[in-house]
């Protein structure tokens, strides 16, 4: 991107100037649709190869040094024109021959038009080359992200797995177009510059990598240092004063009641003074760093005049053009010097770039090694028609292996039955439905459904032929409509008119606005997190699961819509297996078997009225609970 | 409790003495407001804070115009230095060739130190110039009243006060350099037309079409960068929610779908990069090469007048520097063009809320009262929401240390009354006293400082759990503050945080549950030790057990003062003297528990309601960012702020 582009994106939706609209409206209405993209998944990592830069170019590589050699040639075509500045005095001025004159005109017309030409094809090959790297590497890196298992996913990772796919693949990509080339196309240019140079004459050349070479060098280098080291204060100063007036603004009724007018103003203008004085050190630095490269260049200019007058009093002074060195030569080496700070200045701001571009591929490296705790084993099959017989054998799980969770359960669950998991939180129960989803493997002891080891089943299949409800509904951005059909996208209008019908939603969607259109989170028709549970459920129902499992799922639903769940439950429990897991004993109580789970193990097992004449740790339980019950009525009145 | 007021020559009307300050200040105030007179433009109602600056903006601009004009003449010495050197040779003579390279070299130098001092003096206005306008629409803010931020979304307050300010302080930041370097190309094209006419006007033959082209690139380039930044999001939304969302993918087996759809998006953000890549590999190379068309007809055409004898070979260096010289504000001119639009535009924003005012102002004879008794006096009281009526003709009166409890379906209007109260908004009708005096003749800070309120949502700043309690009274010792907190019930878990008093809490801090928000809220408004107490639902989120605790210790201290309750729980309710009940606006009873139970039927009905919204109120707080906030907050976690490097070059290098 070109630097004012750079700056104009310092409005991220601040919204388009009115001057822009119809450009912009007219861009967006040529943008393809791709809903024909189709990429392939698999459990299966598809490379075990490690991630380097090296193995990540390697596929394109020959496309990569045909951009090298573009570049090449485009460096070579900017030196004609100082090389055609000394033919024009030494051959032409000096000697006062026209004819020459009119060939050096053509002859740097023509490479004129030839580096037009040579670098679009350039910026076109080398951009799109990028970009393809670009979309590779992040439907890679998230195809990746899919396969690992549910333990990666923790909550604290989060912001760090979304800079993985964005900044990190942008810094890559950075590194990759601009950075990478930039180095070679400099350290190119360099070569070139400095063979022309020597060419011109070696004790001029000499002066100019003594003199003047390492302090531009060191200059730039400071100044690329010292600016992004400013720039990253002016940020976090940036976002003090931004996340001050927020707090301000959000607070604004509790300042003016309690009269803190005044101590809020000081205080943001303290804020702000911060602000102000980290702006004032970068300004301090590029004004230093614009004015001394100029500087700089002309005091190179005037020690190139000065050596190169002595110099050409010792070799050549009678000023012979055919000399080995002339004033020809030394005009256009002062040319040259202009341009012989570019890479220069260009090498030493690399820097900033190349750490950034490194430390984004060890990151991704780092991401792309880590194997999924749950792999698919070698040959495991998909399994059809699943029935949902589930037999648990001696299971033991624990965390990280310290944190016991589970210790020697064992289970038999029928297949169409009902089993309802009730006990303490940490006791263990979410995490008996995680290891049958295999969302977990189990330390020791071994999960069969339908007497196939949940191992030998490829987790495609074993997924979609169960359902998953957890407590909290996540609900995607997009409409009502797409939320439900995530469980079964190619599911008709119908199904999913049916599906809102079945948990009791139907009329409620109804009554909004735009119905199954309406998107989850605008503003204003925002969902209650009863309605979102139902939502789920709706979801659940839609993806016609042979084994149901209800985490908790149930737990936040209001008192009105408590009948309307219950409802729910009598048509999504039929006919399949199903696990509830419930603190409501209201819904445990319609489950064939509870089981009582604490303390890692299972402690009763039995139905409802059987727990309860046996009197034992669920009747307490029940006891406890339906007291709640009676005095949160009473509480109404 | 009173501060010593600091002096302040400010831009909000601050009174002194009710208003406690527990920080020092170590800015001064902005020095200048924006011009008040609306008829004026955009840049003459920014001018007096330029003006405020005019120091450092004159010596900022004289520096830059001096070392240009020197910088000017160094082309043409070094074109001299160039003649010089043939004759130098022939007679042997060097001192006048080293004179000149001294005397080039000093003037460098001279450009060197004034251009980087003028050049950081123009930056240093900008800087303040922004800093001062932030202060000042911040300042603004709290002079304004609450129907202005109904009206308004935080979001967009946040948006105006930020980009907007930046867009003006990067116009004026960019505006004195480049016409200043406009300067220096007259001062180029009047030496070189002197030199030569045709051949100087050869040489900036190329310059129109070099301005003409960077201008079309530039309006090329905006819809194409914002068209990847909003693809960036995409992008980083379906991450956002894969990660967040990775259970349910999982659950239903759909991580291909999930893989399609992130393929899509990233092939929406390669197709723009690739249209960006292909405006540039158009123009870039054209406008950088144009440049160099210059250099070829001065050397070619020059050369030319060289052999007739017209010209020295040293007026071709010079020229050939004066190109390079003088094409680069060509490039930038375009920009700067289209950053004073959007200045302009900016600025017309920011003007929006500066030229807002508010209808809540002190009077001039306003009564101020040191000490209050604490009868509240509602009398016909009207008011509307945007043409809603809220209040109809309300009317009531409350007692010196009376506790009243309002209750009332939602919509009743049970909020709106302490906010007229507390002179939030201005009733349309009727009037409201204490102590016998209307509140719209007492002094706003001196009604605020009488009466304290907890809300059902109470805000928490981001500091720690003591200053949020001091937060009325930053004065109070700990013990008293422990005190307060005890009297909350809130010691307790306060305690079992991990700095105990001195966590920091709020958005950006440790996260308390919505309970031990409201016993903060609860502790904080006790501190102040008020005169009049209004609790709007403000246990509602707290566990009965603690809530009765709660109640104990309240009820010692309602006595000492006039309190105003309202609440949907019987135990709440039950701490009233007295309960008004509130139906469309009006007073429909007033009483005792009892007596309403008996006498008044809509009172029962009004309390199962309450008991049953509870729940569900709680419950539709979960999500309320809209669309456009999620995705503002993602771009701005991934997309990073480039635009102060942007400008790291400069035009002039």
């Amino acid at each position: 991107m070109s630097r004012e582009a750079r700056i104009e994106a310092n409005l991220p939706f601040a919204g388009i100037p009115p001057e822009m609209l119809d450009r912009t409206n007219a861009l967006i209405e040529k943008e393809p649709d791709f809903s024909d993209i189709q990429e392939s998944f698999s459990h299966k990592s598809p490379s075990s190869r490690a991630f380097t830069l090296w193995s990540f170019l390697s596929p394109y590589k020959f496309r990569f040094f045909l951009a090298l050699a573009l570049v090449a040639m485009t460096e070579m075509l900017l030196l004609v024109g100082p090389y055609l500045v000394q033919v024009a005095i030494d051959k032409a001025i000096v000697p006062k021959d026209f004819s020459i004159l009119t060939t050096v005109a053509m002859v740097w017309v023509g490479s004129l038009f030839l580096a037009v030409i040579i670098s679009g094809i350039r910026i076109r090959f080398l951009g799109r080359l990028g970009q393809l790297l670009m979309y590779d590497l992040r439907v890679r890196v998230f195809s990746h992200l899919q396969r690992l298992s549910l333990d990666f996913f923790t909550e604290e990772k989060a912001g760090r797995l979304l800079t993985r796919m964005t900044s990190d693949i942008e810094a890559l990509s950075n590194l990759l177009q601009t950075g990478l080339v930039n180095l070679v196309a400099q350290l190119l240019a360099l070569f070139f510059i400095l063979i022309l140079l020597f060419s011109f004459n070696l004790q001029l050349t000499l002066i100019l990598l003594v003199f003047s070479a390492p302090v531009m060098f060191g200059f730039t280098f400071w100044f690329s240092k010292t600016s992004k080291r400013g720039y990253e204060v002016v940020r976090s100063r940036i976002s003090n004063v931004l996340a001050d007036l927020q707090e301000s603004l959000s607070g604004m009724r509790l300042v003016i009641s309690f009269n803190r007018m005044k101590h809020n103003v000081i205080n943001h203008r303290n804020i702000v003074g911060d602000y102000r004085d980290a702006n004032h050190y970068t300004s301090k630095i590029q004004a230093t760093y614009r004015q001394g490269t100029q500087f700089i260049t002309t005091a190179t200019s005037l020690l190139v005049f000065t050596a190169g007058f002595f110099i050409l009093k010792n070799v050549n002074p009678s000023l012979d053009p055919e000399g080995t060195f002339t004033v020809g030569s030394l005009v256009a080496f002062n040319v040259l010097v202009a341009r012989f700070f570019i890479p220069i200045n260009e090498l030493s701001g690399l820097y900033n770039e190349f750490q950034s571009g490194n430390a984004a591929v060890l990151k991704l490296r780092d991401l792309l090694d880590t194997e999924p705790s749950v792999k698919e084993s070698e040959n495991c099959f998909d399994l059809k028609d699943l029935k949902g017989d589930i037999r648990l054998k001696d299971v033991s799980f624990s965390y990280d292996g310290n944190i016991t969770v589970l210790k020697n359960i064992s289970l038999h669950i029928e297949a169409g039955k009902t089993v309802s998991f009730v006990g303490p939180t940490g006791g263990g129960k979410s995490t008996i439905a995680k290891l049958m989803c295999r969302f977990y493997d189990p330390s020791e002891g071994s999960i069969t459904l339908d007497n196939i080891n949940l191992k030998d089943i490829s987790l495609q299949s074993l997924h979609s032929q169960l359902g998953i409800v957890p407590q909290e509904p996540f609900l995607f951005h997009g409409t009502i409509k797409d939320n439900i059909l995530f469980a079964r996208p190619e599911a008709t209008d119908e199904e999913v008119v049916e599906a809102c019908k079945a948990v009791g939603i139907e009329e409620m969607i109804r009554r909004l606005p735009e119905g199954l259109e309406t998107h989850c989170h605008e503003r204003g028709s925002s969902l209650s997190s009863g309605e979102r549970q139902l939502l789920a459920l709706a979801r659940a129902f839609l993806s016609k699961p042979r084994v149901l499992i209800l985490d908790e799922a149930t737990s936040n639903v209001d008192q009105q819509n408590e009948a309307k769940i219950e409802k729910a439950l009598d048509r999504l429990l039929e006919g399949r297996t199903a696990i509830i897991i419930a603190h409501r004993l209201a819904t445990t109580r319609r489950a064939d078997v509870i089981v009582v789970i604490d303390e890692q193990q299972i402690l009763e097992m039995g139905s409802h009225e059987e727990l309860i004449q046996k009197k034992g740790r669920y009747f307490q339980m029940y006891e406890t609970w339906e007291r709640q019950e009676e005095e949160k009525s009473e509480d109404i009145l | 409790m009173l501060n010593p007021s600091v002096d302040d020559k400010g831009i909000v009307d601050l009174d002194a003495g009710l208003e406690p300050v527990n920080v020092e200040q170590r800015f001064a105030n902005p020095k200048a407001d924006i011009d008040r007179d609306q008829t004026k433009n955009w840049f003459r109602r920014v001018l007096p804070i330029l003006l405020a600056n005019r120091r450092s903006f004159g010596l900022g601009i004289t520096l830059m115009v001096t070392t240009m004009m020197l910088g000017v003449s160094v082309p043409a010495l070094i074109g001299k230095l160039v003649d010089s050197i043939e004759p130098t040779l022939s007679t042997g003579e060097i001192s006048d060739f080293i004179f000149l390279v001294t005397i080039i070299l000093i003037i460098s130098l001279i450009r060197f130190i004034g251009g980087a001092i003028g050049s950081y003096q123009l930056g240093r206005v900008s800087n303040q110039l922004e800093a001062d306008l932030r202060s000042v629409v911040y300042n603004h803010l709290f002079t304004l009243s609450f129907s202005f931020f109904d009206k308004t979304q935080t979001g967009q307050l946040i948006s105006r006060a930020n980009s907007d300010i930046k867009t003006i302080q990067m116009f004026l930041m960019i505006a004195p350099m480049l016409l200043t370097s406009l300067l220096s190309f007259a001062f180029a094209a009047i030496y070189m037309l002197s030199v030569h006419l045709t051949l100087a006007l050869a040489s900036m033959i190329a310059i129109p079409l070099v301005f003409f082209l960077s201008v079309k690139l530039r309006k090329l380039t905006f819809p194409l960068s914002w068209l990847t930044q909003a693809r960036q999001a995409d992008v980083a939304v379906i991450v956002d929610e894969n990660i967040n969302g990775q259970r349910i993918v999982k659950s239903f087996a759909q991580e291909l779908m999930q893989v399609n759809l992130l393929a899509r998006a990233a092939k929406k953000l390669q197709w723009v990069q690739v249209r960006s890549v292909d405006v540039s590999a158009f123009y870039n190379p054209l406008i950088e090469n144009l440049t160099v068309l210059g250099s070829v007809l001065v050397w070619v055409y020059g050369g030319w007048l060289v052999i007739e004898g017209e010209i020295a070979l040293g007026s071709l260096v010079a020229f050939t520097m004066y190109l390079m010289m003088i094409q680069m504000p060509f490039r930038f001119l375009g920009w700067m063009l289209m950053l004073e639009q959007r200045a302009k535009a900016s600025a017309g924003r920011i003007f929006e809320i500066l030229d807002e005012t508010s209808e809540i102002k002190d009077k001039e004879d306003k009564v101020e009262m040191k000490e209050i008794k604490g009868s509240i006096s509602f009398k016909n009281v009207s008011f509307a929401y945007a043409n809603e009526p809220i209040l109809k003709g309300l009317s009531f009166e409350v007692e010196p240390n009376e506790t009243v409890a309002i209750v009332g379906q939602t919509g009743s209007g049970k909020s709106t009354i302490i906010r007229l109260l507390s002179r939030f908004y201005e009733v349309d009708k009727g009037s409201i006293s204490i102590d016998g005096v209307k509140v719209q003749d007492m002094g706003v800070k001196n009604l605020h400082y009488h009466i304290a309120q907890v809300l059902d949502e109470p805000f928490l700043f981001s500091v720690s759990i003591k200053d949020n309690i001091a937060y009325g009274r930053p004065d109070a010792s700990m013990d008293e503050i422990i005190q307060a907190a005890k009297a909350a019930e809130a010691h307790d878990f306060i305690e079992q945080t991990s700095e105990g008093y001195e966590t920091v809490v709020g958005e950006r801090g440790y996260t308390l549950s919505g309970g031990q928000r409201q016993r903060l809220g609860i502790a904080r408004a006790l501190l102040v030790d008020p005169s009049i107490l209004i609790l709007d639902d403000a246990t509602s989120a707290i566990d009965v057990r603690i809530e009765a605790k709660i109640h104990k210790s309240l009820l010692k201290l309602l006595n000492k003062r006039t309190t105003i309750l309202i609440a949907h729980r019987l135990s709440t309710i039950s701490l009233a003297d007295r309960i008004l009940v509130l139906d469309k606006g009006k007073i429909l009873a007033s009483g005792t528990h009892e007596y309403l139970l008996t006498n008044e039927p809509r009172y029962s009905e009004i309390l199962a309601q309450q008991s049953n919204k509870e729940t569900v109120v709680e419950e539709e707080k979960t999500s309320d960012e809209s669309d456009e906030e999620y995705r503002k907050r993602i771009s701005e976690m991934v997309i990073k702020d480039t635009s102060e490097e942007g400008f790291k070059g400069g035009f002039d290098e």
